[in-house]
C-alpha cells in the first residue's frame, strides 16, 4: 500500500497492506521512534536487555541488534547486555525441561553477540535488601535539554571511570555491601550443571506453596523477577533496563493493575519510563506494537523465540485476575477492533504523581511505589478500615484462619513461631506496603519463607519507625531524605 | 454444626459477609451494614443540618435500601434532615429535586456500580469521567455551576450483593426490572468480567474503587482546553461543540456525522485533544464496525447510568434516544441523564430561541451583524439583552460564517 509496487503480504488494521519491506520499514521506524521521542537514553549508556523468550522480547532483541549493526544509518549508540531469568522452579517444570529450556535460552543469549546473564529466580535468597531502597539520583531537572542531560551523563561516567571515588554512585556502596555479604555473583549457580542447587529450589518452592491465590502468585512472581533484574543491572553497571511489553500486554496490565488496586500507579507499571528505583529505569520501547505486529515481524524475519510455561499454563479453574482480564480484553478486541488502542491511549493520559518536593515519601516495601495507604475522608480505603475494625469488635474471638501463622499449613516445615507472632509480625508488615501489595500478602499463609532481603529490609523499616516514635516530639520537621547508614 | 456469629459470639451465624467474609448473625450484620452507612454519611460529609435531600426511588433494591436507610440513621443519628422520595417516572430527578426544593439528591449508587463504571471508563477512554472519580476532583464544583442539584451517593461503598441482604433480612419489598436494552449495552461487559473478578479475588469491587479515587491523570488529558462552540456558546475544545456537529449532520442527512474515528473517545461535549491525525476532520464521517456502538443508539448506551438502567424506562426508539440528533426540546428524562454540558446547550438553546425567535438558520441571512444593531433589534422587540446573550448571537454568526467556510473547503 506505501509503496505500491511490493507485493502485500499482511494486513495491520482495517485497510494498512504491507509488502515485506514497508512493514519491516515501518517495525524498524516505530522502534526508533519510540526511543527518539522520550529521549532517555543517552549515547554510551550501559543498558540491560530482558529476555523472557517471548515473541515481544525477543523481536526487541533483534531491533537492538540490527539498530547497532555498522550499515545501519543513524545507529543507535548504546552498549545493550541481555539478561534472561530462569523461572522454571515455579512454573511446573521437570527439571529435564528446564534444562532443556536453559540450553535453548543460553543458545539464543550467545548467539546474540551481546554480554549476558543467565539468572535463576532461586537467587532471590541471596539478594542484598538494598535492592529494596530507593537509591536516590538526582533527576535532571524538567525543561532541561537532552544534550544538556547528555553531558551531564558523559560528565559522570568519566568520574566514574577516573576513579574519583563518587560516594554518591550507588554501584559503589552495592558493591560494597556485597563484599560485606561475603557474596559472590553466580554464588547460586551449582557447580554441576545449569541448574542451581536443589536446596534453594525447594526453598523456592515453598515460597510460593505459602501464596494461596493464583493471581497473589503472579504478582509475588513479578516482584521478584524485578528484583533480580535490578539488581543484576546495579552490580552490572547498567542504568537502564529494557522490557519488552507489547501495546496488548500494556492494555491487559493497564486493567488488571486497576483490579489489583494499583491505580495509583498505573502510569509508572506501565509507562515508556519507570524510575522508581532511583538510579536504574525501566524503559518500555515496545509498548507501541501491538501482539499482532510482533508476531508478524518474527514470523516474517525468522525471530526465535523459546516457548517456557507460565505460572497458569494448564491451569483451568480459578484463574488469576490477570487471566481474567487478558481473556476479556481478546474476546472484547474481536468484538471491537478498537479496544486495546483505546485502552492504551486512555493509559496514555495517566502521569506519575510528582513526587514530593519537601520530605521523602513512604515508599511501598516491595513495590517501591510511593505509598496511596493515606486515609482520605470518605475514601474506599477509610470504609474497608471502618469494615475490619467493626469485624474485631470481640477481642476474646479466637481470630480466624489469617491470624494464625502458618495455620493449616500441615505437614509442610512450619516456622515454629507461635502464632502470636505471626499475627503481629503480619500487623507489622503491612503498613509497610501500599494497597496492592497489602493483598497480595494477605494471600500468604505465612510471612517466614519469604527470601531474607524482605525480611531483613521490613524489620530495619520497623525498627526506625519504632525509633522515630520515640522521638516524635522532639523532631522539628521530616528529614528530606534517608541519611545513609 | 451451626456456625457461631463471630461479632456476639452467641447467636448461630445467619451469613457470610461477602465483604469481610465473616459469618456473622442477622443482627449484628444489619448492625455493621449500618454503621458503615453511617460512617460514609458522616466521613464523607454528605449533607448538612437543615437540607432537604431528595431520595432518587425507582422502587429498585439500591433506592429501597436507600430510602430506609437514610430515614434509619436520620432518626437514630439526628442528622436533622428533611427526606423527600422522589420518584420520577420520565421526568428529571433535577426537576423533581426542584419542585420539593431540595437540596440534594440521593441516589442508590453502590460500589459495584462505581466499580463496573471505573472499567467501563477505561475501555471507553472516557477521561474526563475518570478524573472525576478520583478524590482529587472537585465534587460540587461543577454541578452547582449549571443550576443542577448536587448528587451524592450515600451507598458508594456497600456492596451489591450487603445490599441485598441487608432488604432479605430486614424484610424490604422491591421490585427489580432490568432496562430492556441492557443486554445490549457496552456495560453488560463491564459487568460480567467484575463478577469474574469477584469471584477471583472478593476484594475486587473495593479495590477497583481504590483505584479509581487514586488515579493519576495527566492535567491536560480529558480537560478540554475549554473554548467557546461558536454555534452554541457552549464549552468545547473543537470550533464546533459535538452536540452542534452531531445537529449538523441530521440537518444535513447526514446521520452519521460526528460519529467517527475521533468523536466517539469522548463523552459529547466535554472534549479531549484531538489525535494529530483527527485534527479538521470534525465535519468529514466516517463509519466503521465500531460504529454500532457508538452511533445512534449505541450513544445513549453510552450515557447509562445504573440508575436509568434499572429504573426499565420506556424504550423510545433507537432513532430517538439520542437526545443529539433531535431538535426537538429534549424529554426531562433525557435532560437528567446527560450530561451538564449538554443540559447547559439545551439551556442556552431555549435561551437563544427566547432572543431570536427562532432556532439560528445555518444558511439564511438574517439579523444585522454588529452589536449596536442587535441592541437596537432587541429593543424592538422590548426585551432587555444581557451581554451574555449578544455574545451568543455574536458568536452564533461568527459559527455560521465559519461553517460556511467550512462546507466551502470540503467536498462531499
Amino acid at each position: 500500500m506505501k509503496c505500491k509496487e511490493g507485493a502485500p503480504v499482511l494486513v495491520i488494521r482495517v485497510g494498512d497492506a504491507f509488502c515485506k519491506a514497508c512493514f519491516r520499514e515501518y517495525f524498524v521506524h516505530k522502534f526508533r521512534a519510540m526511543l527518539g521521542k522520550n529521549r532517555v537514553i543517552f549515547p554510551g549508556e550501559k543498558v540491560l536487555l530482558a529476555l523472557s523468550g517471548g515473541p515481544s522480547s525477543s523481536a526487541m532483541l533483534r531491533q537492538v541488534q540490527e539498530g547497532l549493526s555498522r550499515e545501519t544509518a543513524k545507529r543507535l549508540r548504546f552498549v545493550p547486555g541481555v539478561i534472561y531469568v530462569d523461572e522454571g522452579a515455579v512454573c511446573g517444570q521437570s527439571p529435564e525441561e528446564r534444562e532443556d529450556t536453559l540450553t535453548r535460552m543460553q543458545a539464543l543469549l550467545q548467539a546474540s553477540g551481546f554480554p549476558h546473564h543467565l539468572i535463576h529466580l532461586e537467587e532471590v535468597f541471596e539478594l542484598p535488601s538494598s535492592i529494596l531502597q530507593h537509591a536516590p539520583h538526582a533527576p535532571s531537572p524538567p525543561g532541561s535539554s537532552y544534550k544538556a542531560a547528555v553531558e551531564g551523563f558523559i560528565h559522570q561516567q568519566r568520574q566514574g571511570a577516573a576513579g574519583t571515588g563518587d560516594t554518591m554512585a550507588p554501584e559503589g556502596q552495592v558493591q560494597e555491601r556485597l563484599a560485606v555479604l561475603g557474596m559472590q555473583e553466580g554464588a547460586a549457580a551449582s557447580p554441576e550443571g545449569l541448574l542451581p542447587a536443589s536446596a534453594l529450589t525447594e526453598e523456592l518452592r515453598q515460597l510460593f506453596g505459602a501464596v494461596t491465590t493464583l493471581t497473589a502468585k503472579e504478582e509475588l512472581l513479578q516482584m521478584l523477577r524485578t528484583h533480580l533484574i535490578l539488581h543484576t543491572a546495579r552490580v552490572r553497571g547498567y542504568s537502564k533496563v529494557m522490557m519488552g511489553d507489547s501495546c496488548t500486554r500494556v492494555a491487559v496490565k493497564l486493567l488488571t493493575n486497576l483490579s489489583l488496586g494499583r491505580g495509583a500507579f498505573l502510569a509508572l507499571d506501565t509507562g515508556f519510563m519507570d524510575d522508581r528505583h532511583g538510579d536504574v529505569a525501566v524503559v518500555r520501547p515496545m509498548r507501541e506494537y501491538t501482539a499482532k505486529e510482533v508476531a508478524f515481524y518474527n514470523r516474517l524475519f525468522g525471530v526465535p523465540t523459546v516457548f517456557m510455561p507460565a505460572l497458569d499454563t494448564k491451569v483451568l479453574e480459578k484463574p488469576s485476575i490477570h487471566r481474567l482480564v487478558e481473556r476479556f480484553l481478546y474476546a472484547l478486541q474481536a468484538e471491537f477492533p478498537s479496544t486495546v488502542s483505546t485502552v492504551y491511549r486512555t493509559g496514555e493520559k495517566l502521569s506519575a504523581t510528582p513526587a514530593d518536593t519537601t520530605a521523602e515519601p513512604q515508599r511501598c516495601l516491595l513495590c517501591l511505589c510511593v505509598l496511596d495507604t493515606g486515609v482520605v475522608e470518605g475514601s474506599t480505603l477509610q470504609a474497608l478500615l471502618i469494615s475490619e475494625e467493626l469485624s474485631r469488635k470481640r477481642p476474646s474471638d479466637p481470630s480466624p484462619t489469617r491470624g494464625g501463622c502458618c495455620a493449616g499449613a500441615g505437614a509442610r516445615r512450619c516456622c515454629g513461631s507461635p502464632p502470636a507472632s505471626g499475627t503481629k509480625a503480619r500487623a507489622d508488615f503491612l503498613p509497610l506496603l501500599c494497597y496492592g501489595c497489602r493483598l497480595t500478602i494477605k494471600d500468604m499463609t505465612c510471612l517466614e519463607p519469604l527470601p531474607p532481603y524482605i525480611r531483613s529490609e521490613a524489620e530495619r523499616r520497623r525498627r526506625r519507625a519504632t525509633m522515630k516514635q520515640e522521638i516524635q516530639e522532639y523532631l522539628l520537621e521530616d528529614e528530606a531524605a534517608e541519611p545513609k547508614s | 454444626m451451626p456456625v457461631h456469629c463471630t461479632a456476639c459470639g452467641e447467636r448461630p451465624a445467619a451469613l457470610r459477609r461477602p465483604r469481610t467474609g465473616q459469618a456473622l448473625c442477622r443482627a449484628c450484620f444489619v448492625g455493621a451494614f449500618e454503621k458503615e452507612a453511617h460512617a460514609a454519611v458522616t466521613s464523607g460529609r454528605l449533607f448538612r443540618r437543615g437540607d432537604t435531600v431528595a431520595v432518587a426511588a425507582s422502587g429498585g433494591k439500591d433506592s429501597t435500601v436507600l430510602a430506609h436507610l437514610l430515614r434509619t440513621l436520620d432518626a437514630r443519628h439526628g442528622y436533622g434532615l428533611r427526606l423527600e422520595l422522589l420518584a420520577v417516572d420520565e421526568g428529571a430527578l433535577d426537576g423533581g429535586a426542584a419542585m420539593v426544593g431540595a437540596d440534594k439528591i440521593a441516589t442508590g449508587h453502590n460500589a459495584d456500580d462505581v466499580a463496573e463504571t471505573v472499567l467501563m471508563n477505561f475501555l471507553r477512554g472516557d477521561v474526563a469521567r475518570l478524573r472525576r472519580g478520583t478524590l482529587a476532583a472537585p465534587e460540587e464544583a461543577e454541578s452547582s455551576q449549571d443550576g443542577a442539584v448536587p448528587r451524592c451517593k450515600p451507598l458508594r461503598h456497600a456492596y451489591e450483593k450487603e445490599i441485598v441482604l441487608y432488604a432479605y433480612f430486614l424484610g424490604l419489598d422491591y421490585f427489580s426490572t432490568e432496562c430492556r436494552y441492557a443486554p445490549h449495552a457496552y456495560r453488560g461487559h463491564a459487568r460480567t468480567l467484575l463478577k469474574d473478578l469477584e469471584a477471583a479475588r472478593a476484594s475486587a469491587v473495593a479495590d477497583l474503587g481504590h483505584s479509581a479515587e487514586h488515579l493519576a491523570l495527566r492535567p491536560e488529558a480529558g480537560r478540554a482546553a475549554r473554548g467557546a462552540c461558536t454555534r452554541c456558546g457552549a464549552v468545547a475544545s473543537q470550533p464546533v461543540c459535538a452536540a452542534c456537529l452531531l445537529l449538523e449532520g441530521l440537518e444535513r442527512g447526514l446521520p452519521r456525522l460526528g460519529l467517527g474515528k475521533g468523536r466517539r473517545d469522548r463523552a459529547p461535549g466535554i472534549e479531549g485533544e484531538a489525535e494529530p491525525w483527527e485534527k479538521g476532520r470534525g465535519l468529514r464521517e466516517e463509519a466503521t464496525k465500531d460504529d454500532w456502538l457508538y452511533g445512534a443508539h449505541g450513544l445513549k448506551a453510552l450515557e447509562e447510568e445504573p440508575w436509568q438502567r434499572r429504573r426499565g424506562h420506556k424504550a423510545m426508539g433507537a432513532e430517538q434516544e439520542n437526545p443529539h440528533l433531535e431538535e426537538r426540546q429534549p424529554g426531562a428524562l433525557e435532560e437528567e441523564e446527560a450530561e451538564p454540558q449538554q443540559r447547559r446547550v439545551w439551556q442556552l438553546r431555549r435561551r437563544s430561541q427566547n432572543i431570536v425567535g427562532e432556532e439560528p438558520e445555518v444558511n439564511g441571512e438574517q439579523q444585522p451583524g454588529s452589536l449596536e444593531e442587535e441592541e437596537t433589534h432587541h429593543r424592538r422587540r422590548g426585551q432587555e439583552a444581557t451581554g451574555e446573550e449578544l455574545q451568543l448571537e455574536a458568536t452564533v454568526r461568527q459559527a455560521e460564517a465559519w461553517q460556511r467556510r467550512q462546507r466551502r473547503n470540503l467536498d462531499f
